[in-house]
């Protein structure tokens, strides 16, 4: 390919999603305007770069037991200091960290994935079909979400991942089918769906192939934001002995573990209890900051 | 629409709600993959005799809309089973520990609406100045701190470096009871003390009462920060601000009588959601400050492997936030007659 196709490629792309490119450039400019936002997206993107790089960084392994070295106070050695068993609170930080964001995500793409499904239906659908699945919504909401998640949980018994994401995403996707379901009731009358329905297009290739891909993005800036949420639900099960088992690398479990030592070494508990604070914070921020951005009366009053 | 109408509706759809959450829960209870006879049982091991007396006792052999009804007649009627740890009635024990959760919870309300208020009036009034950002990072602080561990941190600075409030064990100091022992009224300490002139039970009840407090209110001040702000800036932004301001009316007489009165009305609704926090926020504060309350009976059934103890929990929560809810919704619409005609 010449240079010369190669740009004209570009200049229609350009053309063809200038609209886009617009709203992205502007969203950052935006931003940019909007310190606390920054410093949010800086405090999520060293979280995440920390847990990702877990295995490179930590110093020590996590799970490796050293009685000769327990209860060691913060220094150059060991930063966060050690527990009771010897092990490397810093390095059990960096590692919990992966365990943490990545039920984060989990949770967020079970719970967006059935809302966004619940929702679609529901606003596609209309009359009965949606006045049922948005009391069932309803009902999932009327009970407190930690509550919730503790209930289900237990029923279980076991304590495993694939437990703790159900019972977390069962107070999350309510919020996701509600969303959903107000954007697809005002695609639905837009042009391009009659057109398609025009041309024969059944229910099902509608919800899927038109109504859903044009929901996504704010689904995803919305459930990402969701995820500090996520990670403090995670923490708060480990706490009350549901989550995470005792001793494992998980930050709300480490507070729990290190809560008998917290006088004589409060450090086992403090550093873990920090990085979660550091983490939501971070995606609050960023939260804060898009909401105002994506706001369109916001929008107005900085000169859009 | 008439507002009884209004209130019957929400009342109507109340009980729906409910009986959504007695399925919910009835879901949980018996549909689990593992055996539920084995999880009403409890912790210890049972042998076949215990659990098929379960079994006869909770129709576990009927097909599941038989065993849902006989589950909803019981629920009905009080029964939410026995706690096989502590071998008495679930519904006795959560009476014994509402009352602490209550005087906690109103507490923490009545914490969260005095801080939670002004903050947003002075954001919104103060629009993006420096009072305005500090107000935000402050709601947005409470609501990322994870509370168990903020409620540590608390205890380990106010209690065992500053000796600055009481022990975090219980709601008010034994040796000051048996000293000045109090005539029981109400069931809550502070007002019972309050009452007949204990003082001594009542600054103690308080010194108890102040660090979990403040702890449990963090969600909800930052909830009511955040949502009187909105309405305030939305009210400010009124035609009738405006007149206000142009017949030159001060701005103390603008903020005040005109605007906040308008204001105050969407903030109500954020009472009722707080009422979800505070009792999400009980499990965890209640815990950590070995308060006598439904949160830490929660988590203690959970220890003990007492399912119907936390199945009774979770029902009351239910009952109580949906209540809070309706009682929202209901002097939202009578302070805000557009609403009724919803």
């Amino acid at each position: 390919m010449t240079t010369q196709q190669k740009r004209s490629e570009i200049r229609s792309w350009n053309r063809k999603h200038e609209s886009q490119v617009r709203e992205i450039k502007y969203s950052f400019h935006l931003i940019k305007r909007s310190p606390l936002s920054l410093l949010g997206l800086a405090m999520i993107v060293a979280i995440v770069f920390i847990s990702v790089f877990a295995p490179v960084l930590a110093p020590y392994d996590p799970l490796q037991v050293d009685f000769s070295q327990a209860f060691r106070p913060p220094s150059w050695q060991h930063p966060f200091g050690t527990d009771d068993l010897g092990l490397d609170v810093y390095s059990r930080v960096l590692y919990a960290g992966l365990y943490d964001l990545s039920i984060g995500v989990i949770v967020f793409a079970v719970a967006a994935t059935v809302g966004s499904m619940v929702g679609v239906l529901a606003g596609y659908k209309g009359g009965k079909t949606d006045e049922l699945m948005m009391r069932v919504a309803d009902i999932f909401l009327s009970i407190p979400g930690l509550v919730l998640a503790m209930a289900a949980s237990a029923a279980f018994g076991t304590r495993s991942l694939q437990v703790l994401v159900f019972a977390i995403a069962l107070n999350r996707w309510p919020s996701y089918s509600r969303f959903v379901r107000g954007q697809t009731l005002s695609i639905r009358e837009s042009q391009f769906i009659e057109a398609a329905r025009s041309v024969g297009a059944k229910g099902r290739r509608i919800m899927l192939r038109h109504i859903l891909p044009n929901v996504i993005s704010p689904i995803i800036v919305n459930g990402t934001l969701d995820i500090g949420n996520i990670i403090l639900t995670v923490a708060t099960l480990s706490f009350v002995g549901l989550g995470a088992p005792p001793g494992s690398p998980e930050w709300g479990r480490m507070v729990t573990d290190g809560r008998i030592y917290m006088q004589a070494a409060p450090w086992i508990m403090i550093f873990p209890g920090l990085t979660i604070f550091i983490a939501v914070m971070g995606y609050n921020l960023l939260g804060d900051g898009l909401r105002d951005i994506l706001d369109p009366r916001v929008r107005a009053r900085m000169g859009a | 629409m008439e507002f009884r109408t209004y209130v019957l509706r929400r009342v109507i759809l109340l009980f729906f709600i409910l009986l959504g959450v007695s399925i919910l829960v009835f879901v949980l209870a018996v549909m689990v993959p593992s055996d539920p006879a084995y999880l009403w049982s409890g912790s210890q091991v049972p042998n076949e005799q215990e659990l098929e007396q379960i079994r006869e006792q909770y129709h576990l052999r009927d097909p599941w809309y038989v065993q849902y009804l006989w589950y909803l007649w019981r629920i009905l009627h009080g029964d939410l089973g026995t706690s096989p740890v502590r071998r008495v009635p679930v519904a006795t024990e959560l009476m014994t520990y509402l009352p602490p959760s209550v005087e906690l919870g109103t507490f923490a309300l009545l914490l969260s609406i005095a801080i939670g208020l002004p903050i947003g009036i002075i954001s919104a009034t103060r629009k993006d100045t420096a009072w305005d950002h500090a107000g935000r990072l402050l709601a947005l602080g409470q609501v990322s701190l994870p509370a168990f561990w903020i409620g540590l941190i608390f205890q380990l600075v106010f209690y065992y470096n500053l000796r600055l409030v009481a022990d975090p064990g219980g709601f008010v100091s034994d040796a000051v009871l048996s000293a000045h022992p109090l005539t029981r009224i109400t069931g809550f300490m502070t007002i019972d003390s309050l009452l007949t002139g204990n003082w001594a039970v009542l600054a103690s009840a308080l010194q108890h009462l102040v660090l979990p407090g403040l702890v449990m209110s963090f969600y909800s001040t930052a909830l009511i920060a955040r949502i009187s702000r909105a309405s305030m800036m939305e009210a400010m932004n009124q035609d009738y601000i405006r007149t206000a301001r142009a017949f030159g009316l001060s701005e103390r007489v603008v903020i005040y009588k005109l605007a906040l009165k308008n204001a105050l009305i969407p903030t109500t609704t954020a009472i009722g959601l707080a009422v979800g926090w505070l009792l999400t926020g009980s499990v965890v504060v209640e815990t950590i400050f070995y308060w006598p309350g439904i949160g830490r009976f929660a988590v203690d059934s959970i220890q003990n492997f007492d399912f119907p103890g936390l199945i009774g929990f979770v029902l009351l929560a239910g009952l109580i936030y949906g209540v809070a809810n309706v009682i929202v919704d209901v002097v939202y619409g009578f302070l805000d007659p557009r609403i009724r005609q919803g």
